[in-house]
């Protein structure tokens, strides 16, 4: 008698236990490109959320590189087995956003997640609007931003006379400075990375001129065209395959391939991501010194301020409500400035939302940290204009290949200038038509 | 054909075909039926918005300059790498044929190039043309050349060229080789009795006798320039500088993973289709008629 | 053979011969010998000519420890991989063909003249032609990242299909005639006497596509992405275009004679049945 009441008390506890028990969390699969540090920081943040409550457990598989995690989102889509989230980079934001019935936009997300006072306000200017739609309603979640900056090595300045605390600011000082270089001896002042972006996309936007039609994009997918056969845009082109004559520039391939040019000492400077800041710091054996883009002067308003490079997050449909509240809850929670800082000093991208630069600023994190803050100077440097909210052009990965083709014809001296902006924009023209018609938008 | 002596039982017969033919379907046909088809359309890259266009599609091919670009490229490229690798293989295989001291070392030699993967054969000839430390750019800069594969499209498809050359000598060689092994000694014995040196046996009667075997060859050279030298054009230019280096499939590839068009990947893929078919038929139907002497 | 009447020719030969090969084998001895030296003496040029003695410390990072800052993963798991790709394909093709080239050859059945027009199509549909759709199919069917999916849209192959079609068609009808008289069933017939007595072409077909699949680069780089899933020679991909530094040549090179040492030491080992099995296939 008494064995058969332990074993119902038994038996009334373990249903007791199981009743309290909390069910099991909610899984976000969450597909990202971010590989060593940001690799890193992003599983860190992700494990640190997932701890933090039992409701929801982000899983987070890094899928390759961005071209690589796009084209398999767009083919898991297909087949109906897309995650809950992804990475996108930014050149793939009008491709997302053609893709209304594929997506939740970030703001209704956030509204459903009970998060009512997010709004594009929430972030940085330039990104805020970067990835809001017509209605300057966020359709991602900004995760990585970068601006192109000037890196440049001090040591040579000082060997070639140069301040090395006083960088040039605009491009005739940039020549003036590398003139003094070549003197000095070296073969290369000045090399690019990524030449479309920098010095097309965000040549344009730093010098306030337009990219392309349709306020870059933004108003529109239909009847966009390339603007960047412009007096400015040809000023600059010629400018470098002049100074390329002299020595000043030297033309490094495609993507970040210059890079190796500036950490082997070989240029004095270039033009990169700031989001290689991290990786240079560690790789190069000089002084190194950063400062903001250089302009043109005499321009109006220059300089006016930086578009953002890097990615975002998007939400894919096909999930249960309880799951978009759990993806609104780690949205939240990657806003956080202790986060944010976290991110910011692991990586080398900048927070992106104002009061986490509040924060960093107060903290005097960009004082400790020399180098730090000049994208984000860069991106707030002014209020956007129509020409410098950022770019958003469907097809964008082939037309940046074909603007890098063009470049790279007029900096091997197979084209002119001119006929190098000609030859890119009338294929970016046809690359434009051509997504306009793929995503039924077209008259 | 069907042997005299045969098995009528069916089932069997179709269990043991089965793996085959449902790999084929597919993996093979399935997937050609959906380029087929996608060639008609275009189509976001979520396949959201898609609409019927007739064959603009090929008209819009046919009026890309970048796709006109990529023809001739892949023209000239298979013309350079088939004349290379012909040359070379019966060069080595005529070589190999006359001696008889050392063959064997000398023939296991020859074959190694055709075991490195294309990719790898990309990576090894990079090593060496490198504009920063390759020993061969070193050497041209001793006698004023400057060599930069990056920024010169000529230097880049000559670099392509030649490591899918040295790639695929081993094949030439190897056929080449078997051919002169089965060639008639008679007609040759003669000839050398006749008076007839060795340069003009080979030219007058040796070439001639190995004509069905170049055929042969020009077509698997061919077939070979075309598909299997994705690897190598992907580890050492990526199809460029400018496009110099963009041949066909790599096009194939850019346009449909990178570039996220099916609709025109799946055209050009359509195109090529009609390529390999027209190549194939070629060698089936005037190789397979010819007789072996 | 003819006999030479002119002693220089000979000669001649043989040193256009041994030149020949240097110049044919100076990519590998060159690929050797940076992978034994450390990336400081091959950034200063000229390269070296001789190997170095980093050989153990290279190629034990490359194959075991790793150098993760430098991105470079150890390699093992792709060797592993590339192996289990490439046995997976030689294997499968020739279960495959043989079976289907024995049911075409000995059985009459309908559709039988259909099923071998479509195995030959399959000659006009290599990988590269249909390389989006195939990835489409296999995203669809969960096979991205998995052996199977690396290996089986590679499995179907006509030429070995052909290639045992022919050595079929050579066997006496005798044979079948005898296996039939005592009773034996065909799969019997196929196992005690078809078999065996195509050894030799299953030796040398096998020779031929491991190496056609351990090589293969195009559809393991469209459907993998995990590295863990990555096999040796798309390792290679990974490193030489790596942008953001100087690439490591050093390892590159290491991995690189990894990546030829299997299939050359196969071409090496098995060379007859390699040349007989490439010179057969194509009749």
């Amino acid at each position: 008698m008494r064995i058969l009441l332990v074993i119902a008390l038994g038996l009334m506890m373990t249903l007791c236990g199981y009743a309290g028990a909390q069910p099991p969390p909610i899984r976000i699969v969450f597909w990202h490109s971010l590989a060593g540090k940001p690799g890193f920081a992003i599983n860190k943040i992700t494990h640190d959320f997932n701890q933090s409550q039992h409701k929801y457990k982000v899983i987070n598989m890094y899928k390759g590189d961005y071209n690589t995690t796009l084209t398999e989102l767009i083919a898991a889509y297909r087949a109906h087995k897309q995650p809950a989230m992804s990475q996108v980079l930014e050149i793939g934001t009008a491709t997302m956003m053609a893709a209304k019935p594929a997506i939740v936009p970030v703001y209704q997300v956030m509204q459903q997640g009970g998060y009512q006072h997010f709004n594009r306000r929430v972030f940085l200017p330039a990104i805020g609007l970067y990835y809001s739609n017509a209605k300057g309603q966020m359709m991602a979640m900004p995760l990585n931003a970068s601006s192109p900056v000037l890196y440049y090595n001090k040591t040579i300045f000082k060997k070639a006379g140069l301040n090395p605390n006083h960088p040039p600011a605009t491009w005739p000082e940039l020549a003036k400075d590398g003139r003094k270089i070549i003197k000095a001896g070296y073969h290369c002042a000045y090399t690019s990375t990524w030449l479309s972006w920098i010095q097309l996309e965000e040549f344009s936007a730093w010098n306030n001129i337009p990219f392309t039609t349709q306020a870059n994009g933004f108003a529109g997918v239909n009847k966009v065209k390339a603007l960047y056969d412009n007096s400015l845009v040809l000023k600059q082109i010629t400018a470098l395959t002049k100074w390329e004559k002299s020595g000043i520039f030297q033309y490094g391939g495609r993507g970040d391939n210059a890079q190796t040019l500036f950490t082997s000492g070989h240029c004095a400077m270039f033009t990169q991501s700031s989001g290689s800041r991290g990786s240079l710091l560690s790789s190069v054996q000089f002084a190194m010194g950063m400062a903001p883009m250089p302009y043109w002067p005499k321009i109006k308003n220059t300089p006016q301020n930086s578009i953002i490079g890097g990615a975002s997050i998007w939400v894919m449909r096909g999930y249960s409500p309880k799951v978009y509240r759990g993806v609104a809850a780690f949205f939240h929670y990657l806003m956080r400035p202790k986060v944010q800082a976290f991110w910011q000093k692991e990586t080398g991208y900048m927070v992106v939302t104002k009061a986490a630069y509040k924060a960093s600023l107060q903290s005097g994190y960009y004082q400790r940290n020399p180098g730090s803050d000049v994208a984000i100077k860069e991106l707030t440097n002014k209020p956007p204009t129509a020409n410098s909210r950022g770019i958003r052009l469907g097809n964008y990965l082939q037309i940046r290949m074909v603007n890098d083709t063009a470049l790279e014809a007029a900096f091997s001296h197979q084209m002119t200038p001119k006929q190098a902006l000609r030859y890119a924009e009338k294929h970016a023209n046809h690359l434009l038509a051509r997504f306009a018609e793929m995503t039924g938008t077209s008259s | 054909m069907l042997k005299r002596s045969h098995f009528k039982v069916k089932t069997l017969a179709y269990l043991l075909v089965l793996p085959q033919m449902l790999v084929t379907v597919v993996f093979f046909f399935w997937p050609a039926l959906k380029a087929f088809y996608e060639s008609f359309f275009i189509e976001d890259p979520f396949g959201i918005h898609h609409h019927f266009v007739w064959f603009r599609n090929f008209v819009e091919l046919f009026h890309s300059s970048d796709y006109l670009h990529s023809l001739f490229i892949t023209f000239v490229f298979s013309l350079a790498v088939t004349v290379l690798t012909l040359f070379g293989g019966l060069f080595f295989a005529v070589l190999a044929d006359r001696v008889t001291k050392g063959r064997t070392v000398y023939q296991s030699l020859l074959i190694l190039p055709y075991a490195v993967a294309p990719a790898i054969a990309g990576v090894l000839v990079r090593f060496l043309f490198d504009p920063a430390i390759g020993i061969f750019p070193y050497w041209l800069d001793k006698i004023g050349y400057h060599w930069n594969y990056n920024t010169h499209a000529s230097q880049a498809l000559f670099l392509v060229i030649i490591t899918a050359a040295w790639q695929q000598i081993s094949y030439n060689f190897i056929f080449y080789l078997a051919s002169l092994k089965s060639l008639p000694h008679s007609v040759l014995e003669a000839a050398s009795l006749d008076g007839a040196g060795p340069f003009r046996r080979f030219f007058t009667i040796t070439f001639p006798m190995l004509s069905p075997i170049t055929f042969f060859l020009v077509i698997i050279n061919m077939l070979y320039a075309f598909f299997d030298t994705f690897g190598i054009i992907q580890v050492m230019t990526q199809g460029g500088p400018a496009n110099a280096t963009q041949t066909m499939v790599y096009k194939v590839y850019q346009d449909g993973f990178l570039g996220l068009d099916f609709g025109s990947s799946s055209a050009q893929s359509v195109i090529l289709m009609l390529v390999i078919v027209v190549l194939t038929v070629i060698q089936f139907r005037y190789i397979e008629k010819k007789v072996h002497y | 053979m003819l006999v030479d009447k002119h002693p220089f020719l000979r000669v001649a030969t043989h040193v256009c011969l041994v030149v020949g090969i240097l110049f044919l084998m100076l990519p590998i001895y060159f690929a050797f010998v940076a992978s034994t030296h450390s990336l400081r003496d091959l950034l200063t040029a000229p390269i070296p000519f001789l190997p170095g003695k980093m050989l153990f410390h290279n190629y034990y990072t490359v194959l075991v420890k790793g150098a993760p800052k430098l991105g470079v993963n150890p390699v093992d798991r792709m060797l592993l991989n590339s192996f289990i790709m490439a046995m997976f394909i030689a294997v499968g093709k020739i279960v495959v063909s043989i079976l289907s080239a024995f049911a075409i050859v000995y059985f009459r059945f309908p559709f039988r003249k259909l099923c071998f027009w479509m195995i030959f199509a399959t000659l006009m549909l290599p990988v590269q032609v249909r390389i989006v759709p195939t990835f489409q199919i296999a995203a669809s069917l969960d096979l991205l990242n998995t052996y199977t999916g690396l290996s089986l849209p590679l499995i179907a192959s006509a030429t070995a299909t052909f290639l045992f079609r022919q050595c079929f068609l050579t066997l006496p009808d005798e044979l079948c005639d005898a296996a039939r008289i005592d009773g034996a069933g065909p799969m019997r017939f196929f196992w005690n006497v078809v078999l065996p007595l195509s050894k030799i072409n299953i030796a040398s077909l096998f020779v031929i596509m491991f190496i056609y699949g351990w090589n293969q680069y195009l559809w393991p780089l469209v459907a993998t992405t995990s590295s863990k899933m990555s096999t040796i020679v798309l390792s290679m991909q990974k490193l030489a275009t790596a942008a953001d530094q100087i690439p490591q040549w050093n390892y590159i090179m290491a991995i690189a004679i990894l990546a030829l040492l299997v299939p050359l030491l196969v071409v090496l080992v098995m060379q007859r049945w390699f040349v007989k099995g490439l010179v057969d296939s194509e009749k």
